[in-house]
């Protein structure tokens, strides 16, 4: 057991580089579950609006109300930089500001560019609003045909709009949807952190062992290649393993849930995929990079498979050029599971259990291929060095 | 002197392969593959698009069919409407082919499976379905024949109420800020090279180091010919990277193409500065140094959205002061300040800052490195 | 009287609770080739850095060319060459290049630099390795490469640190050899290793050290007057009863016997013919043995004498 003891406590001086990415993930985790809702009873999208009302009449009045309904209105920022960069990472949606006058160009029924508007992103949500400001326009001038009065026109047009809209949420007979969303969440972003730590420290300990002076003395004395490859193997799975329980226990405690019916299922999925990544991190190794290719191959990996399969970007949202690329990854496989559990697409146990062997499959390719780059480079003769 | 001592740094740095891998192909192939990933995400899924909805009941002739048929038809049309049954609406309706159904009844309402934005602009077309409904009713109360024609020509009238004012940006489209990461990411990591030009002339941190100092160079000659050497390569670098980005794959970066390498080669003299500076405190061993400094790297592009892309919106929103110092976020600032403003004043703003950190780390690393004795080595 | 070249004087080094160098004194003259000899951890590397003005100290005063010595002493800096005892070489750089960098810290003339460092690849005998970036080379060569970087600029004072540490026997004596030629072109040599054979080899005067003192100095003639051994005789001998060992110990001029189970070793003082006289002992006594041999003193047992220990383990 000597070799598993010294690789163990290799693994054990390579830990601190690895504690950083353990703690942002960690924070991040925090974070981004607390910003997530779960979804429920129907509900209308909430933008968040800037409402500048320059004119202070009943009319403007009554368009700001109807502006703030369903949606979240913000005072006006600071400065106009401040808004448009906050238009532009969309914290603010749309932005509206009543210029004086309004009253009496709305009751003359000039409506043409009637409001300042600032906007971005030519997105739903600028469509949205146009089409409510326009039906406050529509409904007073309605109302004015009606009525007359422009201060009249306006509350009969708020008390219209006001009344709810008839919605129904339809649901499948079989809801697929998870109470613990917040849990596959932190699940979902898992692949990167697990890649980043993994690589981090196991290649570099890897690479320690096979040395070739570390090698040639290992080769020398009486323990069996066997059994020195069997504790090499032992040693990084008990690290995978440790790294893997530390998430999974995490993941439990800051979310408050018990794994519990499918959620057992997103566990076995992490645990597959923490293997493929230990062993990854075992095919590297046999290259003998430096240290720093290690991190370059690190970050490229992580990068890389995150942003093609889905991990940072919603698999909904990729091109299907690129989730025909990303079938080839494992992190894919990783996400579609996911993805079945937390119900954005349909659970099929059958399709969860293949995308889970797909990913062991490529456990077992990577151990193959490991394999053969070892034999490969033991037996080559030694580079030879000018005497 | 100086230009020997320069000479050879240059050489060393361009020779070195992490060098090529971490600051020439590693930004070339992450590069490639946003593209890949994000090229057209903007264009399909954020900009508007007509949105698919079922209609139920619908008649011939009715005021309610026609605001459909107007609300349908068209390039620009915000609906893309399927007449159907109830149970085929329903159909589509949970294969995701339509995001909700319209049902014509005494009152106009509306189905839907799930949240979101298309769903409520679904329910605003409803609302205003039933807003034609109720003002309608009202004037046929009045008996009134010519005021009930008024109000009808009134709500067909076409409103464009909205006066636009945006700010012009050359590139609106908010998953450039990934290739503004990137490009921060690779200036960032030029921190690995400025980690070289510390430990390489401190005594007590490699065995070059003692070498250098037993000579008689002064030691100010020797940083700042290595310090200089390594901004030069860094800078070719950076040069690269936009060169490809921009022309390769093609991303617009809108603005001012000389200021906007100006900003990329000035970032790369701060990552340079910024490993100059973590290399010249302490005695951790060189491998130890770059894997805090590198995993900085990482966690200062995280909180500038590298990963996660609307970070830095949510960040602006509730710890602004992170933006504000993160130099991984200023140097992705600048870039998209150039796209989103039309004057320079933000920009220069960020240069500043970039400014202010490169003299920061350089003034305090030189203070670090200018001891001439060492407790040990 | 030769000018003194280095002048260390009471010099004091600690490193927290350890005293690394203790009151230590020294002075080189010109044209020396001076030894500092001592077993690991004896403080030569740290006299050498402090001497560099790489290291602080806690008291002393250390001159160099008759100029008190510091971080910014360039003048003096430009005069010195130094080989440390880690190589310490630019691994993107060939060879030229590296010995080419190195002598532009000091020599600033380009033609000059050059014919500097065309003479220093071939002092040192790399002219088929100049093209070789430092990987490709064996510890030997390596070692050469490190001794060219540090003398291509010809300095006046050449400072070399344990530079035969893991080398081959050719690249060792071509390192020798090329250390007294730079001495016979005019340059002080300050040499230190923890291996005797080398400095009673080339060395002109020995400082030997132990726990950051000098118990000894001198040329290698005054240093082995120094103690009262001047012939150590070995034999190997299976048996050897007590009585004929205390005959043995009662010969003139026999001050120490050791016997380990089967070899003698008698240690002399003064006197000649004592190998026959014990021999004539042991033919008496009608008591077979092998090998016989006598060895004049080494630094060894000088160090041996003085300090209680030898220079290096018995297993090296």
């Amino acid at each position: 057991m000597q070799v598993s003891k010294a690789f163990l406590k290799i693994l054990k001086s390579k830990f601190p580089s690895a504690v950083i990415y353990i703690v942002l993930f960690f924070l991040v985790g925090m974070m981004m579950t607390r910003t997530e809702a779960t979804e429920s009873a129907w509900e209308k999208t909430q933008l968040k609006l800037v409402v500048e009302d320059l004119d202070d009449t009943a009319e403007s009045r009554a368009l700001a109300e109807i502006l703030g309904k369903g949606n979240k209105v913000i005072p006006p920022l600071a400065s106009e930089d401040d808004l448009t960069d906050a238009l532009y990472y969309t914290t603010v949606d749309y932005a509206v500001t009543i210029p004086a006058g309004f009253a009496e160009r709305l009751a003359a029924g000039e409506t043409d560019g009637l409001l300042e508007t600032r906007h971005i992103h030519e997105s739903y949500a600028t469509a949205n609003m146009k089409m409510l400001i326009d039906k406050f326009v529509t409904t007073y001038g309605a109302y004015m045909e009606l009525t007359g009065s422009s201060q009249k026109s306006a509350t009969q047009a708020v008390r219209t709009l006001s009344d709810e809209t008839n919605v129904v949420m339809l649901q499948k007979e079989e809801s697929t949807k998870s109470s613990s969303d917040l849990l596959l969440i932190f699940f979902r972003y898992m692949p990167y952190i697990l890649l980043c730590v993994i690589l981090n420290m196991l290649c570099p300990a890897l690479i320690v062992m096979s040395k070739k002076d570390i090698r040639f003395r290992t080769d020398c004395s009486g323990i069996r290649p066997s059994s020195y490859t069997m504790q090499i193997f032992t040693s990084s799975a008990l690290y995978v393993g440790a790294i893997w329980l530390i998430f999974v226990i995490a993941g439990s405690a800051l979310n408050g849930v018990m794994y519990t019916g499918k959620l057992w299922l997103v566990v076995l999925n992490s645990l597959v995929f923490s293997l493929f990544s230990g062993v990854l991190a075992l095919f590297i190794a046999e290259f003998a990079p430096s240290e720093t290719v290690v991190n370059l191959m690190t970050q490229l990996c992580a990068l890389g498979m995150c942003f093609l399969c889905g991990v940072f970007v919603d698999q909904a949202l990729l091109g299907s050029g690129v989730l025909g690329v990303a079938q080839f990854l494992p992190a894919y496989w990783y996400v579609r599971v996911i993805r079945m559990v937390n119900g954005d697409i349909p659970f099929n146990a059958g399709e969860a259990a293949l995308a889970i062997g797909i990913q062991a499959g490529f456990v077992v390719v990577l151990i193959l291929l490991s394999v053969l780059v070892r034999r490969a480079h033991y037996s080559s003769a030694p580079r030879k060095r000018m005497a | 002197m100086f230009l020997h001592n320069f000479k050879y740094e240059l050489k060393m740095v361009l020779r070195q392969r992490e060098f090529i891998m971490w600051l020439m192909l590693f930004p070339i192939a992450l590069g490639t593959l946003f593209k890949v990933a994000f090229g057209s995400i903007y264009s399909n899924n954020d900009m508007f698009k007509s949105i698919p909805v079922a209609v139920v009941n619908a008649q011939e002739g009715t005021v309610l069919n026609e605001i459909f048929r107007s609300l349908g038809e068209g390039e620009d049309a915000a609906l893309a409407i399927t007449y159907a049954d109830e149970e085929w609406a329903k159909e589509l309706l949970f294969d995701g082919k339509v995001s909700g159904i319209i049902v014509v009844d005494n009152d106009v309402s509306l189905q839907v499976a799930g949240k979101g934005i298309k769903q409520s602009i679904l329910e605003e077309i409803v609302s205003r379905c039933n807003m034609y409904q109720e003002v309608i009713g009202q004037a046929m109360i009045t008996g009134d024949e010519t005021e009930l024609r008024k109000v009808i020509a009134e709500l067909g009238k076409e409103v464009n109420a909205c006066r636009d004012v945006s700010p012009a940006a050359d590139n609106p489209d908010v998953y450039v800020q990934y290739f503004y990461n990137l490009i921060a990411m690779v200036a960032i990591c030029g921190s690995l090279t400025g980690l070289h030009v510390a430990t390489s002339s401190q005594a007590n941190q490699s065995e070059l180091g003692a070498r250098k100092n037993c000579s008689p160079t002064p030691k100010f000659k020797h940083l700042s010919a290595a310090f200089l050497g390594s901004c030069v390569a860094q800078g070719v670098s950076m040069i690269l990277c936009v060169t490809f980005l921009k022309f390769v794959l093609q991303i617009n970066f809108g603005g001012n193409l000389f200021l906007l390498y100006a900003a990329a080669v000035l970032s790369g003299c701060l990552g340079v500065a910024l490993g100059f500076f973590g290399g010249s405190i302490g005695r951790l061993k060189y491998e130890i140094k770059s894997a805090i400094l590198l995993s900085c790297s990482m966690v200062m592009c995280f909180l500038s959205g590298l990963m996660v892309g609307n970070i830095k919106g949510f960040l602006a929103e509730r710890m602004p002061w992170v933006n504000r110092i993160n130099p991984v976020a200023i140097i992705s600032d600048s870039f998209y300040c150039l796209n989103m403003y039309s004057d320079y004043r933000r920009f220069f703003t960020k240069v500043l800052g970039m400014v202010i950190y490169i003299t920061a780390f350089i003034v305090f690393g030189a203070l670090f490195s200018r001891r001439k004795k060492y407790a040990s080595l | 009287m030769k000018p003194t070249v280095v002048k260390i004087d009471n010099l004091v080094k600690r490193y927290g609770e350890l005293v690394a160098l203790d009151h230590f004194s020294l002075e080189i003259k010109e044209g020396e080739i001076f030894g500092l000899l001592g077993p690991n951890g004896s403080g030569k590397t740290t006299t050498i850095n402090c001497l560099l003005s790489l290291l602080s100290y806690d008291k002393g005063d250390i001159e160099v060319f008759g100029k008190e010595m510091t971080p910014v002493s360039y003048d003096t800096k430009s005069q010195i060459g130094v080989i440390m005892q880690n190589v310490a070489v630019i691994d993107e750089l060939t060879v030229r290049e590296n010995i080419d960098y190195f002598c532009g810290l000091y020599v600033l003339d380009k033609a000059k630099r050059k014919e500097c460092v065309d003479e220093a690849i071939k002092f040192v005998g790399l002219e088929e390795f100049e093209n070789f970036r430092p990987k490709k080379l064996s510890g030997g060569l390596l070692r050469r490469l490190n001794i060219a970087c540090g003398i291509a600029h010809k300095p006046k004072l050449i400072i070399l640190d344990e530079p035969t540490v893991a080398v081959d026997p050719q690249s060792r004596n071509r390192i020798l050899e090329g250390i007294q030629e730079l001495n016979r072109n005019g340059a002080t040599v300050i040499y230190t290793s923890h291996y005797m054979e080398e400095v009673e080899q080339i060395c002109t005067r020995i400082a030997i050290m132990d726990k950051g003192r000098k118990v000894a100095e001198g040329t290698k003639d005054e240093l082995k007057s120094m103690i009262r051994n001047t012939e150590s005789i070995t034999i190997e001998i299976l048996e050897l009863p007590e009585d004929v060992r205390a005959k043995i110990a009662s010969q003139p001029h026999v001050y120490e016997t050791e016997y380990d189970g089967n070899k003698l070793t008698v240690r002399c003082s003064g006197g000649r013919h004592n190998l026959i006289r014990i021999l004539g002992v042991l033919q008496e006594a009608e008591l077979g043995f092998g090998r016989v041999y006598s060895e004049l003193p080494t630094l060894n047992d000088v160090f041996l004498e003085i300090t209680g220990k030898a220079l290096r383990d018995s297993k090296e």
